[in-house]
């Protein structure tokens, strides 16, 4: 009778060991799943973070082609144009909008903007760990509770990432618009100066030796220049990394502008 | 007009103005960067028209090639590059467990700067006590992070289909999707593709049913299996019982007021968030201690699915190679 009593306590001690084991288990796969949860949230965000970066720096590159090379060829024709100006100042004004000149002045000085880097710029969402703090087990149900906790953790941030992001595919997007907005104006200012440049050749510097075709191409050039000192400067985000509203009137505007001018050039 | 049979190249002056990848999208793609790449396209066009393509680059980054290896000769080359093509093993040196890439977080001690205990070895043992519960009792859950963590950094391109979690097959798919697209150009160049079939260069080849796969998505083989022996290591270190993180936190003693007068001396603990410091270092450390074991485990496990994914890629592609060396045959 007492060797059953002892088989007995003995068979139920072991009934709670391999519970407790089993528990342990459990809160080790759980602690694995938030872990990785978490992680994969993180890397997703950095790899997000790294690609939204790059295009923003393309967005930059595009800029600086413009003012590095476009620029200074715009400069030169421009400097002709002005002396066509100054030598036929009534007769040309007639031809071009003297606030497009004031404009393409002021681009004719754009100093070479130097590109900000994103990374720079705090934008990831705080980082959520509930830490070990929720560790605080003395038994196995205990610790399967905390690595609970540790899944509510890892799903709190999965969440944040996630949102993050969202907000960068949308600055991603952004930047892709902005950057092909301006490469398709480089290349109609391109077209234009190289057009314009031709023109001068051709009929030097008095304004009574073009014809009306002729005035309208330098025309053309003084006012993408003009129209570039607005679109050059669209911001992608704002000093607090948020996708700046007032830049889509403007990219609406920019697209418009392409479309009208590659009709006219 | 005289025809110049080329291809082009984007040299590393490019500045990512756009332009060619903008004007010229049969010819050039664009990077990540906003940086230009060429397409692998041989064309045949006037000397004219070529120069003028080269001379709109404001950086002067582009420059043609003239091809003059027969259409046969080039296809003869992408078809070896398709017969060989296997998906590469990672390194040693790509997967290197570094400690310091890992953080283990350490816990706050609610416990301290109470003038609780009636002597300093109640003291002692209430701060052994909470060590053991907040972090020590815990070596295992921290390995596990640690190693998941490594696992997720460095393998989880082995075991994802997508592009955001950085998928391997992606990659690779994409660079024989480049390798068959080349190849489809020059059949076209010849018009000997009318009967190509629309999926020619598409490549979606992913070794997902791989039981490797499987494991590795449920946390198995790299991070289960390695904690003991992570453990075990750690065991064997001299510092590593509970009792030699004791001189990392120490006690204080004040006489505190007990009534009427009467004054008792009381203790409290302190700083155990060194023993914490102390004691996620020393994880780390017998984590880095076993860094060969972690990378050969898996490098190993990476192996195993690569493998499946080069099968299976020999398979899909077997159809193609036989259609192009129809078609090289075809030409001769």
């Amino acid at each position: 009778m007492v060797q059953l009593v002892i088989l007995g306590s003995l068979l139920k001690e072991a009934y709670k060991i391999n519970k407790s084991i089993e528990l342990d288990e459990k809160a080790m796969k759980k602690y694995g799943k938030a872990f990785e949860k978490e992680k994969s949230a993180q890397v997703r965000l950095e790899k997000k973070l790294e690609y939204a970066d790059k295009r923003l720096l393309n967005v930059a590159s595009k800029k600086k082609i413009i003012i590095n090379y476009t620029l200074p060829e715009f400069i030169e024709v421009y400097k002709v144009i002005q002396k066509i100006e100054r030598e036929n100042k009534e007769d040309i004004a007639k031809l071009i909008r003297l606030s497009d000149f004031e404009k393409a002045d002021r681009f004719a000085l754009v100093p070479v903007a130097a590109p900000k880097g994103f990374s720079d710029t705090q934008l990831v969402c705080g980082t959520i760990f509930y830490g070990m703090g929720q560790m605080m087990i003395k038994d196995s149900e205990q610790k399967l509770s905390a690595a609970r906790s540790s899944m509510s953790a890892a799903n709190v941030y999965e969440a944040q990432a996630d949102s993050a992001i969202t907000i960068y595919d949308a600055i991603i997007e952004r930047a892709n618009i902005i950057a092909d907005m301006l490469v398709k104006l480089n290349i109609l200012f391109k077209k234009s100066i190289e057009q314009t440049r031709k023109v001068i050749e051709k009929n030097g510097k008095n304004i009574h030796d073009y014809n009306e075709f002729d005035t309208s191409i330098l025309m053309v050039c003084v006012n993408i220049a003009a129209a570039m000192t607005e679109f050059i400067d669209i911001p992608v985000i704002d000093e607090r990394g948020s996708l700046c509203k007032s830049a889509v009137e403007l990219i609406q505007k920019g697209q418009q502008y392409i479309e009208k001018m590659n009709t006219i050039i | 007009m005289e025809q110049t049979k080329a291809k082009f190249i984007v040299t590393e002056n490019c500045e990512a103005c756009g332009t060619c990848y903008t004007r010229y999208k049969d010819y050039f793609s664009e990077l990540e960067d906003g940086k230009a790449e060429a397409k692998n396209v041989v064309f045949s066009m006037a000397q004219e028209e070529l120069i003028k393509i080269l001379e709109e680059c404001p950086c002067k980054a582009l420059k043609s090639v003239e091809v003059k290896e027969s259409a046969k000769q080039r296809l003869l080359v992408e078809l070896e590059k398709l017969k060989n093509y296997q998906m590469k093993y990672p390194t040693n040196s790509q997967v290197k467990f570094k400690k310091e890439e890992y953080y283990i977080p350490l816990p706050y001690a609610s416990g301290e700067h109470r003038y609780d205990y009636s002597s300093e070895s109640s003291a002692n043992s209430a701060a052994r006590n909470e060590f053991n519960q907040r972090m020590y009792s815990q070596i295992d859950v921290l390995i596990l992070k640690v190693i998941t963590e490594y696992r997720i950094k460095y393998f989880k391109p082995y075991y994802t289909k997508t592009e955001e979690e950085g998928s391997a097959y992606l990659k690779c798919n994409k660079e024989i999707s480049d390798i068959l697209a080349g190849i489809e150009n020059i059949l076209k160049e010849e018009n000997a593709a009318g009967d190509i079939s629309k999926d020619f260069k598409r490549i979606e080849v992913f070794p997902e049913n791989d039981t490797t796969w499987k494991m590795l998505n449920k946390g198995e083989l790299i991070a289960d299996e390695m904690i003991s022996s992570i453990r075990s290591e750690f065991n064997s270190q001299s510092y590593s019982s509970l009792s030699s993180y004791e001189s990392y936190w120490d006690t204080d003693d004040m006489e505190v007021s007990v009534g009427r007068g009467k004054y008792k001396d009381r203790y409290c603990y302190r700083n155990l968030h060194e023993a914490f410091r102390e004691l996620a270092s020393d994880i780390l450390s017998a984590c880095y201690y076993k860094d060969h074991y972690i990378e050969r485990r898996g490098i190993e496990v990476a192996t195993w699915v690569i493998d499946t994914y080069n099968k299976i890629l020999k398979q899909e592609l077997s159809s193609r190679i036989s259609y192009i060396e129809k078609k090289i045959a075809q030409l001769s």
